[in-house]
């Protein structure tokens, strides 16, 4: 593989961004057409757009205002819609560890939902290329240069550009962008584009659904309060599902009978609980002593704990684990982790 | 609200706004998580992601309608169909947008 460079990076980034533009350019421009509804000044209208540079909030800003809401109430709620960010701050500081201040201020304010969402899943997939054995020259533990800050940083600036554009546009058109053509919806549709790719394994189908569900509960919260529960609840959930899996690919209890491994190799790229096949397979094949046989698995985790900051899920340590105890065709479950 | 309280308004919610995005890049860069917040912050994507869609497409305005006479929960179901499939953005949004607007002629 090609070493990235910090221009590759930023045109990869940009390159992923592009799509996602798409469904965000409705949504600028009918911020634009809703401020000038609302009666804003369009410096004021166009200068949310970078000050505060946050979509959900500066709609219900736009409404609070028409409506004539004290400044504490629009604080409180900017606030109150915008804290999911925390999460993402929370998710992408790993990556950022090694990076002068300067690139840290600047990356946190280009960090919107959708540069997120297009950075994250590279920062993943970039984790998961490297195999856990070998320190590749680019790596997070030893701080080496792999320049996916760029990436971050190109889709960061592509979203912002394309917010400003069409913030401009729609205050320029005003009233003349058409509700009947529906353009709202192609926001939610790049949600669902940007959700399709990260619904990897069943951990994460699990917060996907119990997020979905408080979701659906709480929608009709004020502050959107509803989202940031369904947030928590399903990240509470999918960590919940994650331990499971994690605790019984330790747990010295499955013995089963052969033909069992075979079966596991081609699902583990299934949202089954990889950890938990790994444990199976292994038991099976080498007939050892349960503890014995579990230390390889054991050793391996530990291994891995140093470099959790590379956040790899629990699949890719299972599969290694497998790889090791049984040296049968185990090297078959690790390949769909190899991307 | 007079203008410059408008403009200060506006301010401090950009400030609020950029605080929070900072906020733990900064705090978390100096320490390590431990393993279990690590492998939970993963769960963040698949999470908010949902947290967004679910409401927007099976509660519109908050009014519930899973009804098979809403275009949106159809177009969206075509949608994540074809984003399950092909992984792609462009075509996912593409074919999503076509989908209600047929839809929307239909129903």
């Amino acid at each position: 593989m090609r070493a990235p460079t910090p221009s590759s990076e930023f045109l990869a980034g940009v390159k992923a961004e592009l799509p996602i533009l798409l469904g965000v350019a409705p949504f600028g421009m009918i911020y634009g057409a809703l401020a000038m509804t609302a009666g804003l000044p369009v410096a004021m209208a166009q200068a949310m757009s970078s000050v505060v540079f946050a979509g959900s909030a500066q709609f219900i800003a736009v409404q609070l205002i028409s409506n004539g809401a004290p400044a504490l109430v629009l604080l409180l709620t900017t606030f109150v819609v915008n804290i999911r960010h925390m999460l993402y701050s929370a998710s992408v500081a790993p990556y950022l560890r090694g990076l002068r201040p300067g690139w840290k201020w600047l990356l946190a304010y280009l960090l919107t939902d959708e540069a997120y969402a297009v950075a994250i899943l590279h920062y993943q997939q970039a984790d998961e290329a490297h195999a856990p054995a070998t320190l590749s020259p680019c790596h997070p533990v030893t701080l080496s240069p792999c320049h996916h800050h760029w990436y971050l940083l190109g889709a960061g600036l592509a979203l912002w550009a394309i917010w400003q554009l069409c913030t401009a546009i729609g205050i320029t058109l005003g009233a003349a962008v058409p509700p009947s053509w529906s353009l709202d919806f192609a926001l939610p549709l790049t949600f669902i584009a940007l959700l399709a790719p990260v619904l990897k394994d069943r951990p994460a189908a699990i917060a996907a659904l119990a997020a979905g569900g408080v979701a659906l509960i709480g929608a009709g919260w004020p502050y959107k309060l509803g989202l940031v529960a369904a947030a928590l609840a399903g990240i509470a959930a999918g960590a919940a599902a994650d331990q499971r899996a994690r605790r019984s690919a330790r747990s010295p209890v499955r013995v089963t009978l052969s033909g069992s491994a075979a079966q596991h190799s081609p699902q583990r790229d299934a949202s089954e609980g990889s950890g938990h096949g790994a444990g199976d397979a292994s038991a099976q094949a080498t007939g050892l002593s349960m503890t014995e046989q579990m230390r390889p698995l054991s050793r391996v985790t530990t291994q891995h704990s140093p470099r959790q900051d590379a956040s790899e899920g629990p699949g890719h340590g299972a599969g290694d684990a497998s790889a090791q105890a049984t040296g049968l065709g185990m090297t078959e479950g690790t390949r769909p982790l190899q991307r | 609200m007079t203008s410059p309280t408008f403009w200060l308004t506006m301010l401090a919610m950009g400030l609020i706004t950029y605080g929070i995005r900072l906020s733990m890049i900064l705090l978390l860069g100096r320490v390590a998580l431990p393993d279990a917040a690590q492998r939970a912050l993963r769960l963040v994507p698949p999470a908010v992601l949902s947290a967004i869609i679910f409401p927007e497409i099976l509660r519109p305005a908050g009014a519930w309608d899973i009804s098979p006479g809403n275009p949106r929960l159809l177009a969206g179901l075509i949608a994540a169909l074809v984003a399950w499939r092909t992984k792609n953005a462009l075509l996912t949004i593409g074919v999503g947008m076509a989908a209600l607007w047929a839809l929307q002629a239909i129903i």
